[in-house]
């Protein structure tokens, strides 16, 4: 398996993507430790929506995690279906049918490595994010990237999720086909998106607020320890399954092939 | 032109290995802590940032092997160790990995609670500002906390038990490894003893009783940490005793009131060492038992 995990990982430009991310990380240390430090620039007060006085550095530093995290989302997104398609252009499965490696190991692996690829992607958020609040000052920029981080769980959770549904459609119809499925998929929430802002009640969005949102995660600090206990369990379960489905869908389908 | 490449002897990696974090880690621990403020005033952020210096052993894992040309093998003799696999009855190492912090934390709070029993106090996780429901569920909590989380973990124990243990092993024996690998990742532990970590800042002979216990700590767990590395071939399982012992796992703790003694911390909580010390002898003897050291009577 190590074998097929480091060509997929090839396949994805790891090297590549490892590199850059370490290269932020490094600067984005040094920034902070730089902005820490007497030689470093004061603070640049600004005034938020709420009328608050906060650090405009430190708005932009608790950014970093955040935007790292979308970023992540989006190129899990992608990798996904980059696996499979890449397997099917240079003709990797009738290569392996030559190989000692078996059908749920082959399923299994593009398993093991997105997971891999989650548990990667969330230890260097998690890493971003210790170092943004180290130095933050008490205030609205450090109460956004807590609540940030107490959902951060879900949302690489969610990622898993997403991957449960995209592997079962990505073996069964093919990578092509999978993706016009997907975009098709993405296109249609699109639309409804839309079509909320144009028809729907837009006083929910203009009624939203983060501080009672901050306030809401403060009291409620129980519930939101039992989530993200029971949500990356729960995910992994639903993983487990889908790769269940997978083998199934592959080994039916690699089976009328042959 | 010469083009002889340079051998390194097993030796001369590990010394360049530790040369490498030593350097790297005190370095970080001063740059992170530049006043060096005491463990306990710093607040938990700032302890999480001081804490990234658990990345480094791993880090100069990667980077001794590059420079030394050791290449990067995930699994078999003179790797990483850094690949798992679960077949062969390997996930019980992993299971056992994930059960063991909380056996011991629960053991360890129980024998002080019979040697101390005045430390018994009912309500004491009320006053950290736990809730009752929450304290019951710590086990799960640090178990899925620690496997998710466990990135910190992976830096030391990819650097310690991936690297430094084999070699020592190697050059020494199982015995001894085991004691110089513990005093090693003791010593290393050492600017921040200074700072109050695990022990805190009031104890008679601070610093350096606190230093001496940490590396006795770390004996104990290097013989948990390099078994479960040794039988599952992977430091995986390391890395997950490591995090979920890190997590907190015990419900006992939020019991056992340190302020209602005299006693010096060393068998408090944060140290485990009682319910270590039960759980590491007969560990030891399965270890010498079914896999006896090389050059052992038994082995001969």
């Amino acid at each position: 398996m190590g074998g097929l995990l480091y060509k997929d990982f090839i396949s994805i430009r790891g090297k590549k993507v490892s590199l850059i991310l370490s290269c932020l990380l490094f600067l984005f240390l040094s920034f902070r430790l730089w902005k820490a430090s007497p030689m470093g620039p004061g603070p640049v007060m600004v005034e938020n929506a709420y009328g608050e006085m906060v650090d405009f550095v430190d708005v932009l530093i608790f950014s970093f995690p955040a935007f790292f995290s979308i970023g992540s989302m989006t190129l899990l997104s992608l990798w996904v279906p980059n696996v499979i398609r890449n397997d099917e252009k240079n003709k990797i499965r009738s290569y392996l049918t030559a190989m000692p490696v078996g059908k749920r190991t082959y399923v299994a692996e593009k398993y093991v490595f997105i997971g891999i690829c989650v548990y990667a992607s969330f230890s260097v958020y998690l890493i971003s994010h210790v170092i943004a609040v180290c130095y933050m000052e008490e205030g609205a920029s450090l109460d956004l990237a807590m609540l940030w981080q107490s959902f951060a769980i879900e949302l690489f959770s969610f990622a898993l999720l997403v991957a449960s549904i995209e592997f079962p459609v990505f073996f069964a119809f093919g990578a092509e086909k999978g993706q016009m499925i997907k975009t098709g998929i993405m296109e249609c929430l699109g639309v409804l998106a839309i079509c909320y802002l144009f028809f729907g009640d837009l006083d929910v969005l203009e009624k939203l607020d983060l501080e009672k949102l901050i306030r809401w995660a403060e009291e409620h600090d129980f519930a939101l320890i039992l989530m993200s206990v029971l949500s990356p369990l729960i995910t992994l379960g639903i993983y487990y399954g889908s790769y269940r489905i997978s083998v199934r869908i592959y080994e039916r389908k690699e089976g009328a092939d042959e | 032109m010469n083009n002889t490449k340079k051998t390194w002897t097993d030796l001369q990696r590990l010394l360049l290995y530790l040369a490498f974090t030593f350097v790297s880690t005190f370095l970080w621990f001063h740059l992170a802590n530049p006043d060096h403020a005491t463990w306990e005033d710093m607040g938990q952020r700032r302890q999480s940032f001081v804490a990234l210096g658990m990345m480094f052993p791993v880090l100069c894992h990667v980077l001794t092997r590059w420079i030394t040309g050791e290449g990067f093998s995930y699994g078999g003799a003179d790797s990483s160790y850094f690949g798992l696999t679960l077949k062969d009855g390997k996930w019980k190492y992993v299971l056992l990995a994930c059960l063991l912090p909380w056996a011991y934390s629960e053991l360890g709070n129980l024998l002080e609670l019979a040697l101390a029993p005045a430390k018994f106090d009912p309500e004491y996780y009320l006053s950290q500002g736990i809730e009752r429901r929450l304290l019951f569920l710590f086990p799960l909590i640090a178990i899925v906390s620690g496997l998710v989380g466990s990135f910190a973990a992976f830096g030391e124990e990819g650097g310690w038990r991936g690297y430094m243990m084999p070699k020592l092993l190697k050059l020494m024996g199982r015995g001894k490894a085991l004691v110089v690998g513990g005093v090693i990742w003791g010593l290393w532990h050492a600017p921040l003893t200074c700072i109050g970590h695990n022990f805190g800042t009031e104890y008679p002979g601070f610093p350096y009783l606190g230093i001496l216990m940490m590396c006795l700590m770390c004996i104990l767990m290097g013989v948990l940490l390099t078994f479960v590395t040794e039988k599952s071939g992977s430091v995986w399982p390391a890395v997950f005793l490591h995090a979920i012992n890190n997590s907190g796992p015990s419900i006992l703790q939020g019991f056992v009131n340190p302020d209602r003694s005299a006693a010096p911390p060393f068998l408090g909580p944060g140290a485990h060492l009682l319910g270590l010390l039960v759980i590491v002898i007969p560990v030891l003897i399965i270890w010498y038992r079914h896999s006896p050291a090389p050059g052992s009577p038994k082995q001969a």
